[in-house]
């Protein structure tokens, strides 16, 4: 079973969002400031990361704008901006060890620290782990 | 990216599909069957497939026996190369070749006995084969029999691989390439076959092949399970020629390199006079393995340029753990192209590659 830890919100593209501020994690504003990176699901899709292709800080992006590349053995996965959004620093130790998004998804292995600029559509844990097991998105649930 | 769903219930279970789950093996769909891709780290696998051991699940091979008094005769007109004088227990890799002088695939053949041959077919080109084998075979005096449902197989790669084939089976000779032995592993009758330098495969009755395992690996040193991805990494980087990415429809076998397989000095086999007539035109293509530098993928279909003209394009890609480099294989054409300006384009950029013969790690 694909861990799925439930402090921070997912997307439909296999993203997670960790809030700076924990306390805001429940109600997220737009201009939050946060971590984002693969879950432990779409890691294991793209196989080993040899590299990951990160835009520059201060880059803007908006919504479904392709905004990292991750290059993994089985595939190269395009990071799509889930709203509005900017860059404030990719993460710097992905430079010399990309493997890290593979051996701690949801730890050291973060991609970009962003500034949003919009509302995604969130999932909360237990829907994103519904959402993994029927390959659709249970409104309201 | 979307949850893989309800696709898999068309595919084959191989006999160690229970071993793959339990294992934690990322199940995917591949050549027909549903098998993992990989269990934890692909690099990981395949460096115990080169410098330890790996075992790889090759349930998707297929077998063909074919009997008869003419069956040497049948199998050597249908190959490039002269497979008569091949002994009687051992094997070896021929191209089977259609008239037009390309290629059906290139397969493993053993000469179980004098007029008893066994085909190994590989899983992407396997029903196409058999079928265009049937035809062949019609009127020949043979006798054709699908197997591969009665065959499972397995392979073990790596240093330690012969060592640990020993301590499975004390009787068991010690092999030279294309040796092919009966023995009992694990308490199993099995054929053990040596494909390489420290690389075997093993096939059995697909109900035993659990046993095997189960019977033969003890504590700490067991293989490193590896997926279809370390597989095809590994193969990539010895240069092994796979169907469905360097072996296309309409590929000679000059123009994968396979001229050593091609014996135009003798008379009546499939595709000889079409071989002839490209011997004396040349090749407007030919397949070249490559390094890269910068840490790309290439991947299939990416296109090559010399200049800014377009050359080729790329069958596969991998990586390789040894070198710590990304390689791949590409066709590229042959008029007036400069083989050392050769750049690869991923993402509108353009990236040097380096021309390298296979095996990119010894």
């Amino acid at each position: 079973m694909t861990q799925i830890p439930a402090d921070r919100k997912y997307t439909e593209g296999h993203l997670w969002f960790l809030p700076d501020e924990k306390t805001a994690a429940q109600n997220l504003k737009t201009e939050e400031t946060g971590i984002v990176g693969l879950t432990d699901y779409a890691q294991s899709r793209l196989g080993d990361l040899i590299a990951v292709e990160m835009p520059r800080a201060g880059a803007n992006f908006a919504a479904h704008d392709v905004v990292a590349y991750l290059e993994g053995i089985l595939q190269t996965s395009e990071l799509e901006a889930f709203a509005n959004m900017e860059v404030i620093e990719g993460n710097p130790r992905l430079e010399i060890h990309p493997d890290l998004v593979n051996r701690e998804p949801y730890g050291e292995g973060w991609v970009l620290r962003v500034r949003l600029k919009g509302m995604p559509r969130w999932l909360e844990a237990p829907d994103y782990a519904d959402y993994l097991e029927k390959g659709v998105i249970v409104e309201g649930a | 990216m979307s949850p893989v769903t309800s696709v898999t219930n068309f595919l084959r279970k191989t006999p160690l599909y229970d071993l793959h789950t339990e294992s934690r093996g990322s199940m995917v769909p591949w050549q027909g069957n549903e098998v993992p891709s990989h269990y934890k780290s692909i690099l990981e696998e395949h460096k115990a497939a080169v410098e330890g051991l790996g075992l790889f699940d090759l349930g998707f091979q297929g077998v063909v026996r074919v009997e008869g008094p003419t069956a040497g005769e049948l199998i050597d007109r249908l190959s490039s190369c002269d497979t008569l004088n091949i002994a009687v227990g051992t094997s070896d890799l021929i191209p089977f070749v259609y008239p037009d002088g390309t290629l059906v695939d290139l397969v493993r053949v053993l000469r179980a006995e004098e007029h008893t041959w066994l085909i190994v077919l590989s899983g992407v080109a396997r029903e196409k084969a058999l079928t265009w084998f049937r035809q062949e075979a019609m009127g020949s005096g043979c006798w054709l029999d699908d197997l591969s449902l009665k065959y499972s197989w397995v392979g073990l790669s790596g240093t330690r691989a012969a060592e640990y084939l020993a301590c499975g089976s004390p009787t068991l000779k010690p092999m030279n390439v294309g040796d092919v032995q009966e023995a009992l592993i694990g308490g199993v009758a099995c054929m053990v076959w040596c494909i390489e330098k420290n690389f075997y495969e093993l096939s059995c009755r697909p109900e035993m092949m659990p046993k095997i395992i189960h019977g033969w690996w003890v504590g700490e040193d067991r293989p490193t399970l590896c997926g279809w991805a370390s597989y095809e990494n590994w193969q990539l980087e010895k240069g092994i020629l796979r169907q469905g990415y360097e072996v296309k429809e309409g590929t000679s076998p000059f123009e994968v390199g396979l001229d050593d397989k091609v014996d135009l000095g003798r008379e009546h086999f499939s595709g000889r006079s079409a071989l002839i007539e490209e011997e004396k035109t040349g090749m407007r293509h030919i397949l070249v393995y490559f390094t890269l530098d910068a840490l790309r993928l290439p991947r299939p279909k990416a296109p090559l340029y010399c200049a800014d003209r377009m050359v080729g394009v790329v069958c596969a890609g991998g990586f390789s753990p040894r070198l710590q480099k990304p390689i791949g294989s590409a066709w590229v054409r042959t008029d007036e192209v400069d083989f050392d300006m050769l750049q690869l384009e991923i993402r509108r950029q353009r990236y040097d590659l380096k021309i390298k013969k296979p095996p990119f790690v010894s």
